[in-house]
């Protein structure tokens, strides 16, 4: 699968999530994390994940959103429960997003 | 009355005042209202003495009477308004809804704010304000901040009250040490 994603173009993948998130990304890019680093949560991340699986027709109907992302929630609530031990989300990267174009299904 | 004058009186009172508190605190028996004038005019002969020779119609200040008024302050209740509203804004942005998510296993939070104000201001910004485009939803990610603050400004608030109050309780408002209050202080 890693060399279907090298030769690849997602081209389609970096104008959708420069439209979505207004940061341009090409293959260039570092392996960015769409929450920690393009600040995408809450119901941004669900918006954006609903438009990218109709989209490129990928799968998410067994993907665990709050595994992967934060909800709606202020900075201040989030250090809050973070300081009482709250699980840490698990990072969704562009990679991610780009193999599960390649599988057809993001879990 | 020059302002030199004014200020020695003031201070000729204030003086006055630690020395009665001082005087009282070491007797059991005593009438406040006489030592309060004998210090009073103990302090004011004082600024007479150097007084008396400058000019020829120079008056002479004295006390001839005290009566003292008893005041009874009462503190006002604290206004809890803004920890009501700043909880509830903050309540109000957190992730309490739930609704399912796309398909089974999993569902997703939002927040009260973020639901409604997206869907009343669902209009895209150019650039990204709180992380979002979506007008309704920056709206709904600023309202628990608000919330905060509010509170926050509510904490303060009540900490400078209670101070207030603890130095009021204190003996002639003088914060309990003979060097507090001022010439002004309340009595």
């Amino acid at each position: 699968m890693v060399n279907k994603i090298q030769f690849m173009d997602f081209i389609k993948l970096y104008q959708f999530l420069k439209a979505e998130t207004t940061y341009s990304i090409d293959d260039n890019s570092s392996n960015l994390s769409i929450e920690k680093d393009l600040k995408i949560y809450g119901d941004d991340a669900y918006d954006l994940l609903v438009k990218y699986s109709k989209e490129f027709n990928v799968d998410i109907s067994n993907f665990n959103f709050n595994k992967y992302f934060n909800s709606e929630i202020d900075g201040i609530s989030l250090f809050i429960l973070n300081l009482f031990g709250r699980k840490k989300k698990i990072d969704l990267t562009i990679k991610d997003l780009k193999e599960a174009i390649v599988l057809g299904k993001l879990e | 009355m020059d302002y030199l004058i004014e200020q020695q009186i003031l201070e000729a009172i204030e003086n006055a005042r630690k020395e009665t508190e001082w005087k009282i605190k070491n007797e059991s028996v005593y009438s406040l209202n006489d030592i309060l004038a004998k210090s009073i005019n103990n302090n004011l002969d004082k600024i007479n003495f150097s007084y008396q020779d400058r000019k020829e119609d120079s008056a002479y200040v004295y006390i001839d009477n005290i009566e003292i008024e008893h005041v009874i302050s009462t503190v006002q209740e604290h206004d809890y308004t803004k920890s009501a509203i700043g909880t509830s804004f903050v309540i109000a942005g957190q992730p309490l809804l739930k609704k399912r998510f796309v398909m089974q296993g999993s569902a997703k939070g939002t927040s009260i704010a973020s639901k409604y104000l997206s869907k009343a201001l669902p209009q895209k910004m150019p650039t990204r304000i709180l992380g979002t485009r979506v007008l309704g939803r920056a709206l709904g990610r600023a309202i628990p901040y608000v919330g905060w603050a509010l509170l926050a400004i509510d904490v303060i608030e009540l900490v400078i009250e209670y101070n207030t109050e603890e130095k009021e309780k204190s003996f002639f408002g003088g914060g309990g040490s003979f060097g507090g209050g001022g010439a002004g202080g309340s009595w």
